[in-house]
């Protein structure tokens, strides 16, 4: 069955293949033995296959004739026959070899050939040494397999190393080769074992690729056996199993008749067999003809077939048919199922990312708040408070500090195609590689790219050193924000931060009088503003303490109570109790806003970088205790008739000056966010490389002038207009793209309408609004329905049929920028449903949908920024994972670094004690310990902005360093909580006269008790 | 010689402060900022180690019949904690017991560290060979047990040891 579902047919594959099928005629000898050997020759003949297709690409059709087919004469080791410095002479001698596996002597001389590979890739093609160097290891398995069997021969090891030459194949564009040479192994490999299930992991991502339902169903059921052949398969990995059983089961409703014949006895089997599968066992039914179904199934699905997932026949009642239909009930059990298999221990905490801004929160990954199912969640506010904890980590990267990251970000991602373009031998295209292989490459023992690898290491230590030191201000706007930014505290204004979490309900207004209309959406926005208020005050100081009396972690502590500071030097100043969420605004927005100022020169050496960006940040801070009583009253009081067109507030030297009509306030802040750009681009870059190679180099004039020039050249092109306006528009790009932020995620079901080409689809997809409830509560459940266009039908309906996985992907995004229209700004949710390459986006309710309809320049803009970030490229994703991040690129350099001798060229030059210091810098990136550099900047804020280092040094020492008697924590906490929300609430003053407070901790105003402010 | 080794309340505060660095599992991730869900976990901890100090304080500052009354109280919270059968029970009770042993830990360290290396007698300077605590502190696998043992040994901030003093040993030996 498995070579039924090979890409090609064995038998045309090659003339080679056809004598071997003559040769093994069951007729003609013992048929167990025989076909053994026989299925051992084919994975040898595909592996000849592999090398010959890419052979014809890189070199030409002409390339064939160089093969040596000759028998090496007796007495002479195969190793001495060739010339074994050129790659062309290893394919030249391996290839026909691999024609005559049946052979004892040839498999002999693989073998040797395997053992004499120089471990130092030999000259020449890339790719055809990284084929080379994958297909020679599994050559030798392969003849350990045969000759001692799969146990014993070790086929798990055989599948590992296939899957390699399979991968190098495929990327090469060989995808139908690979596919092969992966099937042909697995069918001599035991049915169990990790090699097995990354092969057909690699099968299935293959034929979906290439969009082959019937490759699809038989890889995913191989993969479904071979977890199950796991002693932990049936028990811990449920999920997985559940997965790639449905995954083939989907599949197979596509393929062809024989296909579906063969494979669905055993899918059958296994949803019988396991009862965590028993809630498939319909689908699995449903492959059968109607006369070999259960009467049972019969009776509840009647004699025809499970509804497809695309129909092209209209009915009028398409929708409400499917909705009522059993098939789709099942649908929802089986969804149920596959969330219930999740694991819970992945629970314990929510994240946002610092490289694309994301946010991870458990409770939010299987399911997509809509409607106002949000007001139903058991758990609203754990959720809610977490949510809003990580939503105002985001908006802070959203100003200065995200922009002065994306520079960085785009320098080091620049840096590296340029030392892509110092690699020979690898694609033209630099892009391309980094899109598959990530940071660049380096050639052992060239001393060419030292300077620009060390660039890369200066990036990404700046880029770590502006998180660590910004960590504990972060965590303590978020802490705050979490805490004591309660809407029910300001009639006047709402943060950007409750904005995004009431847009988590649609407002769908099923009354005509707009007054009726109005009225409806004020009750529901009270009614997620009590909730969220009760959600304070009952888990606001616990979750407070759980933050502050966390000891050497992530520093809550030093942060929060620097918020605080400035939170009362601003009161102080304004001489009254500003509410909480009226203040949160204010730093949300000097956090955002006004701290262009305090980001370093990004050109400066990474040894000055972090001292520099460190002062700078902690003097910024203190700088916040000078804003005056009339710019505080300015921002936090209500928008009154003379201020309705105020557009926002430029920073100007630390203080906000009110942006008038005629200001293009926007104009301005991008070139703020320019201003930070430009430091990373190519003058200062070569400033700072200057300044590198000033410092560290003073071993050979020779590499310095070679270096230099080769640098040189790269930045001249750099530098050009072109290259400079491509960098502007990938960090306005990043930056929009990074203004929607998804809030939630789930896999949902589908069906899509496609009544002929020349209507419109209309798509129902189906999914869970919560988590909290027992998945199969209708309850938990919504059904969303929507018209696509006649392009977007088909575009899906082709994906359906290449990639055939049963689930789309749907997020629910807030729009942070307010880019669908500023009056709404993140109230405006959008769900984007993402499937393959296809993508729809929407507004969550009919009032974002129907704006976003009437503009199209903002539909196509919100389109593009949203499709990336829901199916960002590969060279994006690439670029995320192996670049921005940082680890890949150390790692590859500590490797290169290995090399004990360095040239430039053919010339041997002298630069041990450079390569000594960039290995010195690699260990320290990589030994670095985050958490204690967040705790020194914390420390450090402490200290300048109360100028008071043992107090500093007291709050290092913990919470409970502070407030000394057990007893009396309790109280403090609710003491910073009441304070945090409104100073003169009677709560905050009965608490404060229940406890001692060191540090100097608390003072005494007219409207009650505040944090000591900034000195 | 036998002798009384004091813990003072500086030295139960530093063993207190290092005892507390040891909290529930919060594994930070490179390049994310993190916030933990349930706080409950939190909390207990927070309340019942709370409990736990008072208590160690009163049998430093005031004997072990003094704690006895916090001895109790703190029991009767594990009792409570358990009833309640949540995953991260294990999790609080370890760090509880985790935090007593090193409170344990530092707080003999201190008493010891405060025995004078050399005295006199008879004008003659003797230094210290070999210093033993009398008794040894066998730590329950019961929060509850291992709570009245360092309350025990704790207690009236006194710990018995016994110190061997002799000549140092001349060159010429």
């Amino acid at each position: 069955v498995l070579g039924q579902a090979l890409s090609k047919p064995l038998a045309t594959a090659s003339k080679w293949l056809s004598r071997i099928k003559k040769k093994f005629n069951p007729g003609g000898g013992g048929p167990v033995v025989y076909a053994r050997v026989f299925k051992h020759e084919m994975v040898a003949l595909l592996t000849r296959r592999v090398l010959v297709s890419v052979l014809k690409v890189v070199e030409g059709e002409s390339a064939l004739d160089d093969l040596d087919t000759a028998a090496v004469p007796d007495g002479i080791p195969i190793v001495d026959y060739f010339d074994r410095s050129r790659w062309q002479g290893w394919v030249g001698v391996l290839a026909p070899r691999l024609e005559k596996w049946d052979d004892p002597k040839i498999r002999s001389q693989v073998s040797e050939l395997a053992g004499a590979f120089p471990k130092e890739p030999v000259g020449g093609h890339p790719v055809m040494i990284e084929l080379l160097e994958s297909a020679l290891p599994a050559l030798v398995s392969l003849q350990a397999v045969l000759e001692r069997g799969p146990a014993d021969g070790d086929s798990n090891l055989l599948c590992q190393r296939v899957l390699r030459l399979a991968t190098a194949a495929e990327d090469c564009g060989a995808t139908d080769d690979a596919y092969d040479l992966a099937t042909a192994t697995v069918d001599i490999s035991l049915p169990g074992g990790a090699g097995i299930e990354a092969l057909s992991t690699f099968m299935a991502r293959n034929a979906a690729r290439n969009g082959r339902a019937h490759q699809i169903a038989a890889s995913k059921l191989i993969l479904a056996r071979a977890i199950l052949s796991d002693p932990k398969g049936a028990t811990e990995r449920q999920a997985e199993v559940f997965d790639a059983v449905e995954g083939s089961l989907e599949a197979l409703k596509l393929a062809r008749l024989k296909f579906q014949e063969a494979f669905r006895m055993p899918l059958w089997e296994a949803c019988q067999e396991h009862p965590f599968l028993t809630v498939l066992q319909p689908l699995a039914a449903s492959q059968f003809p109607a006369d070999k179904r259960t009467p049972e199934w019969n009776q509840a699905f009647g004699r025809g077939s499970w509804p497809s997932r695309v129909t092209r026949v209209a009915t009028d009642n398409w929708a409400q048919s499917l909705v009522r239909s059993a098939a789709v009930h099942t649908d929802f059990v089986i969804d149920a199922k596959r969330v219930a298999l999740d694991s819970p221990a992945t629970k314990e905490s929510a994240t946002s990312d610092w490289t694309d801004w994301t946010i991870d929160h458990p409770a939010f990954r299987g399911c997509i708040p809509y409607r106002s199912s949000i007001l139903k969640d058991a758990s609203f506010g754990t959720h809610i408070l977490s949510l809003s904890h990580e939503v105002a980590h985001v908006y802070s990267f959203f100003g200065a500090l995200g922009a002065a990251t994306i520079a960085l970000r785009i320098a080091l991602l620049v840096n590296e195609l340029r030392l892509w373009s110092m690699v020979s031998g690898t694609s033209r295209d630099l892009e391309e590689n980094i899109t598959k292989i990530g940071a660049a490459i380096l050639t052992k023992g060239d001393a060419a790219p030292m300077l620009p690898v060390q660039i890369s290491l200066e990036l990404i230590s700046k880029i770590q050193a502006l998180q660590d030191i910004w960590t504990p201000w972060l965590e303590g706007i978020a802490v705050f924000c979490e805490c004591a930014s309660d809407p029910s505290f300001d009639d006047e204004r709402i943060s950007s931060v409750t904005q995004v979490l009431r847009g988590l309900m649609d407002f769908f207004p099923d009354k005509e009088d707009p007054e009726a209309k109005f009225k409806w959406y004020q009750e529901l926005v009270q009614q997620f503003d009590e909730k969220a208020h009760r959600a304070i005050e009952s888990e606001g100081p616990t979750r407070l303490s759980m933050y502050l009396r966390t000891r050497g972690s992530i520093p809550y502590l030093e942060g929060y109570l620097a918020v605080r500071s400035v939170v009362s030097s601003w009161r102080q100043a304004a001489g009254r109790a500003i509410s909480g969420p009226a203040i949160f605004n204010l730093l949300l927005y000097v956090t955002r806003t006004g701290s262009f100022e305090a980001i370093p020169d990004l050109s400066l050496p990474a040894g000055d970088f972090h001292e520099t960006a460190l002062s700078k940040h902690t003097a910024w801070v203190q700088s916040l205790g000078k804003l005056t009583k009339e710019e505080i009253d300015d921002f936090v009081s209500p928008p009154g008739p003379m201020k309705e067109h105020r557009s926002g507030y430029l920073w100007i030297k630390g203080h906000p000056v009110p942006a008038s009509a005629e200001v293009d306030y926007s104009a301005q802040e991008i070139a703020a966010r320019k201003r930070v750009l430009d430091h990373a681009s190519s003058p200062e870059l070569a400033h700072f490389g200057k300044n590198l190679v000033d410092n560290h180099f003073d071993q050979s004039a020779t590499l310095f002038s070679a270096v230099k020039h080769v640098y040189e050249g790269q930045e001249k092109s750099l530098n050009d207009k072109d290259a400079v306006e491509t960098r502007a528009n990938m960090f306005e790009t990043m930056s929009m793209s990074n203004a929607f932020l998804p809030v939630a995620t789930t896999l949902a079901r589908f069906q899509l309408l496609r009544p002929n080409d020349n209507d419109p689809g209309r798509l129902m997809v189906s999914f869970r609004t919560r988590d909290d409830i027992d998945p199969t509560d209708p309850d938990s459940r919504s059904t969303l329905m929507v018209t696509i266009t006649q392009e977007s039908a088909a575009q899906l309906e082709k994906e359906y049929l290449r990639c055939a996985e049963p689930r789309m992907r749907v997020t629910r995004l807030s729009d942070l920028a307010g880019i669908i229209h500023h009056n709404l700004g993140a109230d405006a949710h959008l769900l984007a449903m993402r499937y393959g390459e296809w993508v729809e986006v929407i507004g969550s309710s009919p009032a974002t949908d129907t704006l976003l309809s009437q503009n199209t320049r903002v539909k196509d803009a919100v389109r593009e920024y949203v499709g990336r970030r829901v199916r960002p490229s590969a060279f994006e994703e690439s670029e995320v994972r192996s670049i921005a991040k940082g680890a890949n690129i150390i790692e590859r350099t500590e490797k290169w670094l290995q090399s004990p001798n360095w040239k430039l060229g053919e010339e041997s030059v002298e630069v041990d004690s450079w390569a000594r210091q960039i290995r010195k810098q690699c260990r320290e990136m990589r030994e670095c310990n985050h958490v204690q550099r967040q705790r020194e900047a914390g420390k450090a804020l402490l200290a300048t902005i109360w100028g008071d280092s043992a107090a500093a040094e007291a709050v290092e020492k913990g919470f409970e360093s502070i407030v000394r008697r057990p007893g009396q924590r309790e109280s403090a906490i609710r003491w910073l909580f009441e304070t945090a929300r409104r100073p003169d609430a009677e709560a905050a003053k009965a608490a404060y006269e229940s406890c001692e407070l060191g540090v100097g901790l608390a003072v005494e105003r007219s409207y009650g008790s505040d944090l000591r402010p900034i000195a | 010689m036998s002798l009384l080794g004091a813990i003072t309340l500086e030295q139960h505060e530093h063993a207190l402060e290092m005892a507390r660095v040891i909290g529930l599992p919060l594994q930070p991730i490179a390049g994310r900022a993190l916030a933990p869900l349930g706080a409950d976990a939190a909390k207990w901890l927070n309340d019942l180690w709370d409990r736990v100090e008072e208590t160690l304080e009163r049998a430093v500052s005031r004997g072990l019949d003094a704690a006895r009354e916090g001895i109790e109280g703190v029991n009767k919270e594990i009792d409570r904690l358990f009833a309640l059968g949540k995953a991260w029970v294990d999790d609080v009770v370890s760090v509880v017991r985790a935090r007593l042993s090193e409170y344990l830990r530092q707080a003999m360290n201190g008493a010891l560290n405060a025995v004078q290396e050399t005295i006199q007698v008879n004008g003659q300077e003797l230094r210290i060979e070999k210093l033993d605590l009398k008794y040894s502190v066998k730590m329950s696998a019961s929060i509850k047990g291992s709570l009245l043992e360092v309350c025990e040994f704790v207690s009236g901030g006194e710990i018995e040891l016994s110190a061997h003093y002799s000549f140092p040993k001349s060159g010429a030996d």
